[in-house]
């Protein structure tokens, strides 16, 4: 989304080194304060704004050798996109633009989903994402290759990995022993520059370690030796180590904007949304699977973060602060910090840079919305393009969005773009992207659907950031849909406020409780909805899609049917070349990338993930 | 509490709005049919506990006004425009005075001067049995308050497709929308399906009951049941 703006410029720029970069933070760093400033000024009372919203879906492209039964990532982003492109033009379905990359595609509805009273809208989203995949599967027509929608390729990082096959480029933008440069997305340089100035700033590549899944045969302890210092130094025993942005930037997601009709119901949303993030992720779980072997995390959260953290030594607390402001609790790509209404809750310390929210307080921006910003603004630019260098504060937001699209959080508040007539947004980006478009649609659905819901009854999910932070822990790992205790307010109706002394606001839950309500004790997301949609005159055949689609999350939440995580380690433990030490072979995600391809063109039913769940929305 | 007896011909209550709050102690969600006996009942409750033993005047008149002041919700005027206004009536019988009486009560219970959409729940339980006249005169009263610009859809319940085509091609003003109860298994009748589409009906789902026939049984000396809607 935030290249979308640079891309429709299509003037490509150059990008300064990461010294030069550097030295222009403060001046990119204010003046994106103030561009955020004018625009505040300009648009905080805008009401009755529409009720939009929309979805993007992050695909893969993959390249089947049928001889070899490899599957391989195909490095064709930029051919596709132009084709893609120039078909968007003629109509109005879809939109795509790169991510970060080679083999990655992302899509949004041509426009967004515009609420209307009988939810009708809810009925094209499905179809819609069908069409714009089969856009893609148009072009590929006569390849061996497919577009899939796989949050984690569970060979990221192995040897010939993609197609064309590239070696890694240990002196190239990453440094990495495994991701080569060549699948950085090529058509623009933002992500080299990104990928190198993150490891310039930090001062030494990136590493992610995952517990590795212990299985019989799995070597104790399971330890990998390198050559480089630097990764031997950073990977751990018994993890899975990763030393680049391409393993968790280029995972895959889904992800959903909804547009608010005024700044305070933004910021109502955003912190509702806030303790709902750790349930998606957890029943949305796709990644069971990183370099070739199986994790005992599922869940690409913990890799993307650790992928872009460009945190120095002392920011991260290893070394006392002396050429450094802060010591910074998180990676730039994390959960949210702070809530938008009310500091009841606010139990983290947020770091924030003072100057800047001296700034934003004194033009009469609330002490809440001036600490988020400020917290945002303490992460120095690392992209930076010449030409951007200038700005004006009044009509421009480019040093704004800069630092803003480079936080990347589990929600993204969202101001207007200066000079136009879109309102104040917030972004869901939590979830992983599941194999089918039902499933997807079902995932989008579920989430705006629960906003209106929210705004409907006035809801309160509002409990400490600590317990978030703490939820999302619980999410990340293997199986938590079933295994999994979250903390959750117990009384969301607005006017359950009376507690009795001592009574606690909020306890832990199982996700099934969470969701589909326990008999005299919570009333579950779901029956909230359901309520919700009972209050409204929905179309009859929207109604009955929209049943299909809780019908998945509820079974979900359950445990009646698998989470997309679940699925594939089964499907790779049972494999007849599994060797029960967690490798994922050559052959084994071979046959897993051709089960992801029957099942999402319908030839092939996978009856754990949807279970008999057919969908109501496509003729 | 008064035990007196309650002597009144009719009764006005109002449950206020019940989709905003959960004042009924369950940690659930009620079912519809649940949470409008819940919201009366609640409401007549309190009415009744501030009764006086002996100022009676309430107890024993032909028209007993129920309504508590805190039992009740009206449209912001400078809200009103952003707003559709939905009111379904739910007459005990085929009886257009009641039907009117009931509109009127609701639009200044709302504080409102026109309605966007009524939904008409036709008497399903009535004692005098229906016919198609009778259906068509009810419409007709409807219709009558659409002229005088008091409502500007009007629409219907639970009608299948021959009772739809019925009354659709007698009736002056079509019908708007067309609400069915549909169970969990999502099965629509295709002919219902076909006909809303080509005479341009929105056919929407509810949960109500069809008729709200579990509530009548309760409530079967209620004249006209009026829920109302209202969402922006």
């Amino acid at each position: 989304p935030d290249v979308r703006i640079e891309m429709g410029l299509l003037t490509v720029g150059t990008p300064l080194s990461w010294k030069e970069t550097k030295k222009h933070a403060h001046h990119v760093k204010k003046t994106g304060v103030q561009q955020f400033l004018s625009i505040y000024q300009r648009v905080k009372e805008r009401r009755k704004d529409a009720l939009k919203w929309g979805d993007e879906l992050e695909c893969t492209l993959v390249h089947f050798d049928h001889e070899k039964k490899q599957a391989r990532l195909l490095l064709d982003s930029p051919r596709m996109l132009e084709k893609l492109q120039d078909k968007s033009k003629e109509d109005e379905t879809s939109l795509w633009v790169p991510e970060y990359a080679a083999y990655m595609l992302e899509s949004t509805p041509g426009k967004p989903w515009v609420f209307v009273g009988d939810l009708s809208e809810f009925n094209s989203v499905e179809a819609n994402m069908k069409l714009r995949r089969q856009e893609v599967l148009k072009l590929l027509e006569g390849t061996t290759a497919s577009l899939l929608t796989v949050t984690a390729f569970p060979r990221i990082g192995c040897p010939q990995f993609t197609e064309p096959i590239c070696q890694p480029s240990p002196d190239g933008f990453s440094h990495s022993l495994f991701f080569p440069d060549e699948a950085i997305y090529p058509g623009h340089p933002r992500y080299r520059t990104l990928t190198r100035n993150i490891r310039q700033r930090r001062g030494a590549k990136v590493a992610m370690n995952l517990p590795i899944f212990r299985d019989v045969n799995t070597p104790n302890p399971f330890i990998e030796t390198w050559d480089d210092p630097d990764s031997q130094a950073a990977a751990l025993p018994d993890h899975v180590y990763m030393d680049s942005m391409g393993f968790g930037m280029g995972c895959c997601c889904v992800q959903m904007t909804f547009q608010a009709c005024s700044i305070e119901e933004a910021r109502f949303l955003y912190d509702q949304l806030i303790p709902i993030c750790p349930l998606m992720m957890c029943i949305s779980a796709a990644s069971p699977a990183f370099r070739g072997y199986l994790t005992d995390t599922d869940c690409r959260w913990p890799v993307i973060s650790g992928s872009v953290d460009g945190r120095t030594k002392q920011e991260r607390g290893l070394e006392p602060l002396t050429t450094e402001k802060f010591v910074i609790p998180k990676s730039r790509y994390g959960t949210v910090d702070s809530y938008l209404c009310t500091d009841k809750y606010n139990d983290v310390d947020v770091v924030r840079d003072e100057e800047f929210f001296e700034l934003l307080q004194a033009a009469g921006v609330d002490k809440l919305l001036a600490e988020h910003v400020a917290h945002l603004f303490i992460r120095d630019p690392v992209s930076l393009f010449q030409e951007k260098l200038d700005q004006n504060i009044e009509t421009d937001s480019d040093h704004f969005e800069n630092i803003q699209s480079t936080n990347w959080q589990s929600l993204r508040f969202k101001p207007p773009p200066p000079q136009s007539d879109i309102g104040w947004r917030v972004e869901f980006r939590v979830c992983e992207i599941q194999v089918t478009d039902f499933e997807n649609a079902a995932f989008a659905c579920f989430v705006v659907l629960l906003t209106r819901a929210i705004l409907s009854f006035g809801l309160n999910f509002y409990m400490p950031i600590s317990k978030v932070d703490e939820n999302i822990k619980v999410a990340e790992k293997r199986d938590s849909a079933r295994e999994g205790m979250f903390y959750f307010r117990r009384k969301p109706f607005p006017d359950d406020c009376e507690l009795a002394a001592g009574e606690p606001e909020y306890e832990l839950m199982t996700i099934d409780t969470i969701v589909n309500g326990k008999e005299g004790h919570f009333p579950g997301l779901i029956p909230l909805m359901n309520r919700y949609l009972d209050s409204v005159d929905v179309d009859a055949e929207t109604r009955c899609t929209i049943s299909v689609y809780l019908k998945l999350i509820q079974r979900k939440a359950s445990g009646e049917l698998m989470t997309t995580a679940r699925w594939m380690r089964e499907f790779i433990r049972s494999h007849h070349d599994y060797k029960q030490d967690s490798v994922v072979s050559e052959l084994i995600n071979y046959d897993l990338m051709c089960a992801f391809d029957r099942i999402m063109r319908g030839e092939q039913t996978c009856h754990e993930l949807v279970g008999d769940l057919a969908s109501a929305s496509i003729n | 509490m008064a035990a007196a007896p309650f002597d009144a011909k009719s009764l006005l209550l109002n449950s206020g709005n019940i989709a905003k709050l959960n004042r009924f102690g369950s940690p659930n969600v009620l079912s519809p049919v649940d949470e409008i006996t819940s919201g009366l009942s609640s409401a007549f409750q309190l009415w009744l506990s501030e009764q006086s033993e002996h100022h009676d005047s309430n107890m024993h008149t032909d028209h007993a006004d129920c309504r508590h002041p805190l039992f009740t919700e009206t449209v912001e005027p400078s809200e009103r425009d952003d707003l559709l206004v939905t009111v379904k009536l739910f007459p005990s019988d085929f009886d257009t005075a009641i039907l009117k009486e009931a509109f009127t009560t609701a639009i200044q219970e709302l504080n409102v001067a026109h309605l966007d959409n009524v939904i008409l729940c036709f008497p399903f339980h009535s004692q005098t049995g229906s016919s198609l006249q009778s259906m068509k005169s009810l419409w007709k009263g409807l219709e009558d308050l659409q002229k005088r610009k008091l409502v500007t859809n009007l629409s219907v319940s639970d009608l299948d497709k021959p009772e739809l085509e019925e009354l659709y091609q007698s009736a002056e003003l079509k019908p708007f929308l067309n609400q069915i109860n549909v169970a969990s298994c999502c099965v629509i009748p295709k002919d219902l399906i076909a006909y809303t589409k080509s005479n341009d009906i929105k056919l929407v789902i509810t949960a109500d009951p069809r008729g709200l026939s579990c509530l009548w049984i309760n409530m079967s000396h209620w004249r006209c049941l009026v829920c109302v809607c209202v969402y922006m």
